[in-house]
């Protein structure tokens, strides 16, 4: 009787100490782990509250704590801007065009990649596909307007074989938006393939082997086996894409847009940097941001609940 | 900076609406205050810089940058018109005649049309429009600036000069005579393009003729083509009554000013005074003379490289640039002289009203507008009374009725 009074009175402490056992083990792993969390609380989670000065007509030199308070006056404004929602439409639908070709891409080249038989070949090809993320937009813009030059350029070339007018293609609406979707895909299509190459990698081999013993083709084998194999990963990567959707590529579109096709190609990010930032309308920046914040969070959360109905892992 | 709490004790800023905000929490110091302390920087402005920098309230808060106060004139490449036979035009009909044989003529005798009048930049997305200041000028208007009329300011862009301008432009388009690259080019790309060749009759840097190469346009242009000449062209005789070409706003666009909050305004004042005098002036834009620079006669020479000057920190912070240019070749006076008197002033230069985001706004709307309306196809004036409905519904009347208000209260004074 009395040993179980022990027992109990002893317990709570015993299972205090045992939700702290593991912890005190793994200790090396989550002291290595406090540099990094260190870094969200420093540079992610403590600067979130700037966000306060989207509701403030900011000054520079008052600071937060001084600058006066307006409510949802900036918010208004940006809202009753001419051309707001033309601006939300491009940034839309220039960012869905990017993940519907954009997002493919890589996994379409990886695979291709991954049936290569010559190692070194594939090595090669990898790496040059790879360069182009390395080269700044400023640099891809030169190269971009060298070659739709319709006075000197190379594809002012193959309109005089074909024997046609040379046409400006980048003052043209519905071209430059190819351009900025295809100049997107080429920049970064070997930077995505290197994370579908390394979940490839993870596919049980035996699994192959059964298939051709079962007598499926390159085709079956790809399908049943190659794609569903890393499914996680493209369903994983998808997410996160979809939380970028609000930035449909800030500094290409600055570098290439002209007066001809702004109105397609004006986007949340070119506005803010014009209107917000150039003007010193520190809040107005901020204001925007914050309604593109907001977005983002709602479409990440989207694509997270839907992939769990669809029985994914998702992030969380 | 900033964010660290310590403040700085002058600051250079580069907008007008900057300026204005600053003004308005009151952080910058009142100049004109002390000008009795400064008299070398009284006297820097004396010739109407104060007049454009003042305030509703009457007090000066910044020092522009001052140099020279016009950028482009028309410029043609004299090579060319001698070797097709053709004057200087002075009427915008001469112009046209000029501009088609320097398209469509092979100017430059390789047998390929390659070549083009006129051609326009981009920067931050917005077309240029300085860049046929020419033909808008031969119409009497000049769009994205003001005009004076009947004692009223008037938007230069919408007026029905600027449409007339604007169908002599589609003309020329259809006509091949502007680069079909005037939209998409970026002003590296253009200048590339003057000093290669391809555009000979554009409006540009009146500095491309000057020998001395002082913004190093000339030695390149020669370089390319020892032939190449360039020859100042003036403003064109139109149907009306023409206006020349677009003048940069006094307000400079680099400012100056003491923060309030400054534990050494004497100090900091005593620092730009010496800016604005001769020898300040001198010091900060070329350095210390016979180490940095060397005088023969009244002309003024670099003895170091562009790139040892910055790395003296000459140039960093000054009040006026280059000097005024006074001291560089008798050509280029001769060309600083002609820019300035063919230039147009802005009637509501120094004029300042609240909200100018929106005239960025208004801006960027009409260079997309009339760069559709150079490049259309069919008839433009349609297209022209729809850009003026929108204009002034976007906030352009609002705009003008500011901008006509503050004119008044400023000359009434």
């Amino acid at each position: 009787m009395e040993t179980v009074h022990t027992y109990k009175r002893e317990k709570p402490a015993t299972k205090r100490l045992s939700r702290l056992r593991p912890i005190y083990k793994d200790r090396h792993l989550y002291l290595m782990l406090l540099p990094g969390l260190l870094f969200f609380v420093v540079f992610k989670y403590i600067p979130l509250y700037g966000i306060v000065i989207a509701f403030q007509d900011y000054d520079i030199f008052r600071g937060i704590r001084e600058s006066e308070w307006v409510g949802w006056a900036t918010f208004k404004e940006v809202f009753a801007y001419s051309d707001f929602w033309v601006i939300l439409g491009n940034t839309l639908q220039i960012s869905v065009y990017k993940i519907l070709f954009g997002f493919p891409a890589p996994i379409v080249v990886a695979l291709l990649l991954n049936e290569l038989g010559n190692r070194y070949f594939k090595k090669y090809v990898q790496t040059i596909l790879y360069l182009p993320h390395f080269i700044s937009w400023v640099v891809i813009s030169g190269i971009v307007l060298t070659i739709m030059s319709p006075t000197n350029g190379v594809l002012s070339i193959l309109y005089e074989w074909f024997g046609m007018e040379p046409k400006n293609l980048l003052a043209d609406p519905t071209a430059f938006r190819i351009i900025l979707v295809a100049s997107d895909i080429w920049k970064d299509l070997g930077w995505g393939t290197i994370i579908y190459l390394a979940a490839l990698t993870q596919v049980d081999p035996s699994l192959y082997e059964a298939a051709t013993v079962d007598g499926a083709g390159k085709w079956k084998q790809t399908w049943h086996i190659t794609l569903p194999g890393i499914r996680n990963v493209i369903v994983l990567l998808l997410i996160l894409r979809i939380g970028l959707l609000m930035n449909a590529g800030f500094e290409q579109i600055l570098v290439m847009q002209n007066s001809a096709v702004l109105e397609v190609s004006e986007i949340l990010d070119t506005f803010v940097f014009k209107f917000g930032l150039q003007q010193g309308n520190y809040s107005f920046a901020t204001a925007v941001g914050l309604f593109n914040s907001a977005i983002a969070l709602v479409l990440i959360l989207g694509a997270q609940w839907i992939s769990k109905k669809f029985g994914e892992e998702g992030l969380m | 900076m900033l964010a660290s709490g310590d403040k700085p004790d002058i600051i250079q800023i580069g907008t007008d609406a900057l300026e204005m905000k600053f003004t308005k929490s009151g952080l910058l110091l009142p100049l004109n205050a002390s000008f009795d302390k400064t008299p070398n920087l009284q006297k820097f402005g004396a010739d109407g810089i104060w007049d454009a920098m003042k305030h509703s309230d009457g007090n000066v808060y910044a020092i522009p940058i001052r140099g020279s106060a016009i950028d482009n004139i028309p410029i043609y490449r004299k090579d060319w018109l001698d070797k097709l036979g053709l004057k200087v035009p002075t009427t915008i009909d001469e112009y046209y005649a000029v501009a088609d044989a320097f398209s469509n003529k092979d100017p430059d005798g390789n047998g390929k049309k390659d070549t083009y009048a006129l051609s326009g930049w981009t920067a931050n997305g917005g077309f240029d429009l300085s860049t046929s200041d020419q033909v808008f000028g031969a119409y009497g208007t000049l769009p994205n600036s003001w005009l004076l009329q009947d004692g009223k300011l008037v938007w230069g862009s919408i007026v029905p000069g600027a449409l007339d301008a604007l169908k002599f432009l589609n003309k020329m388009y259809k006509g091949k005579m502007i680069d079909p690259e005037f939209v998409t080019d970026n002003s590296a790309r253009f200048k590339d393009k003057v000093l290669k060749g391809v555009i000979g009759a554009p409006v540009y840097r009146y500095f491309l003729m000057d020998s001395s190469n002082l913004n190093n346009y000339y030695e390149p242009l020669k370089q390319n083509n020892p032939n190449a000449e360039f020859v100042e062209g003036g403003i064109l005789k139109g149907p009306g009554d023409s206006i020349g070409f677009r003048m940069l706003t006094r307000r400079g666009w680099l400012k100056t000013a003491v923060l309030n909050s400054s534990p050494h305004v004497d100090a900091a004042l005593r620092v730009l005074d010496f800016l604005a005098s001769d020898e300040g002036n001198k010091y900060m834009n070329y350095g210390e003379e016979g180490v940095d620079y060397k005088v023969e006669g009244d002309l003024l020479t670099k003895t170091i490289t562009d790139d040892q000057m910055k790395q003296e920190g000459i140039g960093q912070l000054r009040l006026a640039f280059n000097a005024l240019y006074d001291q560089t070749s008798p050509r280029y006076r001769e060309l600083f002289d002609y820019a300035h008197k063919i230039g147009y002033k802005d009637p509501a230069d120094g004029l300042v009203v609240e909200n100018n985001t929106k005239q960025v706004e208004l801006d960027q709307y009409t260079g997309q507008q009339y760069v559709k309306m150079i490049m259309s196809d069919g008839p433009i004036d349609n297209m022209f009374a729809d850009y003026v409905k929108e204009w002034k519904k976007r906030g352009g009347d609002a705009l003008t009725q500011a901008f006509n208000d503050a004119y008044q209260e400023k000359n009434k004074k």
